[in-house]
């Protein structure tokens, strides 16, 4: 037998599958799929065993070389052991058969053109998804095999047959009426696009190298306007921190007038003096600005939770204390009244 | 005496001067007269009625050393210290 560059790995006499194995033109529209209306699919169907195929040739069989054949039906397999690929195209007429079946239970799938990856899917459709190895759309095959049965939709960008690719993502397979499976032809670039792009390129380039170069031109005058611009703060940072320390000697000094020899002693020591009310309630008066008034149980412990009310406009802390004190020494009662709880 | 706006240097206040003492946040702004001088205490009764207008509270230091608050509600020359406090509000 002559080293045929295709095989046929089905004898003509087997019966024909009925899969339909050619693309319909764009715009044509196979009607609803009845296996009564498609010739040979009783047949197929019935075609339980399947002849086998003839017994491969030296040239199928030479060590890691790729086999390839089209079967009548224009099934295209590879594989680089015969013996396997011969196993798998059986696998996959088996498959094709229950998927006729399937389609005939499920009429909302009603044409499938093209015998590549639509019919590997159809079979993964109703069979393990590793039966179908030998499409040749891998790529999207490939994709939809990662995201899941289940994805509607996938980030694969690699997508040769982007149209069924798309329809399937935009119908779902339970609503696909048509799918074309039209390959996509690869774009060759002519010399004068590459000239082209090779010009943009290097236009691009030069644009890019010019901004680099003002980039850089400017690079001493936007660092000396960063110094000078963080000198500035580090100045004004300086002084506020200066004026604030003043602020604060004048509302502590203003303060300690205004305690007793014992408060001064405990603001001294512990930064808090206790203010004893009319009421009799003592308060423990806290440095800080807000949730700094405790109150103190008769047997000297602190009460749980805080008390704050402050100054409506912003003072040093100590006059803070100040203020709180004079209020709870005046009008406890305003002072919890105003006062949140922590 | 001219009133003047000044730190106090000690904690006693001299007999016969009056201080208002207005809360910021520089610490606190003090306002002097000398009882007696009717434009100081003029002064200072204007600035003490239109911080209690803002909603200020005015306190004076009694007790020993001053340790205790009283509420002030009108200007009094012969009090010595004022303390003009911003309304407390809820923190």
């Amino acid at each position: 037998m002559p080293a045929p560059e295709t095989v046929n790995a089905v004898p003509a006499t087997s019966a024909p599958l009925i899969i339909p194995n050619e693309c319909s033109p764009p715009g044509t529209f196979t009607p609803s799929y009845d296996p009564t209306l498609v010739p040979g699919a009783e047949a197929a169907m019935a075609a339980a065993a399947l002849p086998a195929p003839l017994p491969p040739t030296a040239q199928e069989t030479a060590p890691g070389r790729l086999w390839r054949s089209t079967d009548p039906n224009g099934l295209e397999l590879a594989a680089k052991d015969p013996a396997q690929a011969r196993a798998d195209y059986k696998e996959l007429v088996e498959s094709y058969r229950t998927v006729m079946e399937g389609l005939a239970a499920q009429r909302l799938i009603t044409n499938t053109t093209g015998a590549g990856v639509w019919n590997a899917w159809a079979v993964c459709d109703f069979h393990a998804t590793q039966t179908a190895v030998t499409t040749n759309d891998t790529n999207v095959w490939n994709a939809w095999n990662t995201v899941g049965t289940t994805a509607t939709s996938c980030g694969c960008t690699t997508v040769i047959d982007n149209v069924m690719w798309n329809a399937w993502n935009a119908t779902g397979k339970q609503t696909v009426r048509t799918m074309l499976h039209r390959n996509q032809p690869t774009i060759e670039a002519t010399p004068e696009q590459h000239a082209r792009w090779e010009e943009e390129r290097r236009i691009r380039d030069a644009a890019d190298a010019q901004r680099r170069a003002e980039f850089e031109a400017q690079r001493p005058v936007r660092e000396a306007a960063e110094r000078q611009r963080q000198a500035e703060f580090a100045e004004a940072e300086k002084k506020r921190l200066a004026e604030q320390a003043v602020a604060d000697a004048r509302a502590k000094k203003l303060l300690i007038e205004c305690l007793t020899s014992e408060q001064r002693a405990t603001l001294e020591k512990y930064n808090y003096f206790d203010v004893k009310v009319p009421s009799g309630q003592v308060y423990r008066i806290h440095k800080g600005w807000a949730h700094n008034v405790k109150r103190v149980r008769p047997d000297g412990t602190v009460a749980p939770g805080t008390f704050c009310a402050h100054p409506s406009d912003q003072v040093p802390h100590y006059d803070n204390m100040l203020a709180q004190k004079f209020t709870l020494e005046t009008d406890e009662q305003a002072f919890l009244r105003i006062a949140n709880r922590g | 005496m001219t009133m003047t706006q000044m730190d106090i240097t000690t904690s006693a206040m001299p007999k016969g001067q009056g201080e208002l003492a207005i809360m910021d946040r520089t610490g606190d702004t003090k306002l002097m007269w000398t009882v007696g001088n009717q434009v100081e205490m003029d002064a200072a009764k204007e600035m003490f009625e239109k911080l209690r207008a803002k909603g200020y509270l005015a306190y004076k230091a009694v007790g020993e050393k001053g340790d205790k608050g009283e509420v002030l509600h009108s200007f009094d020359p012969e009090v010595g210290r004022i303390i003009m406090v911003p309304a407390l509000k809820g923190g």
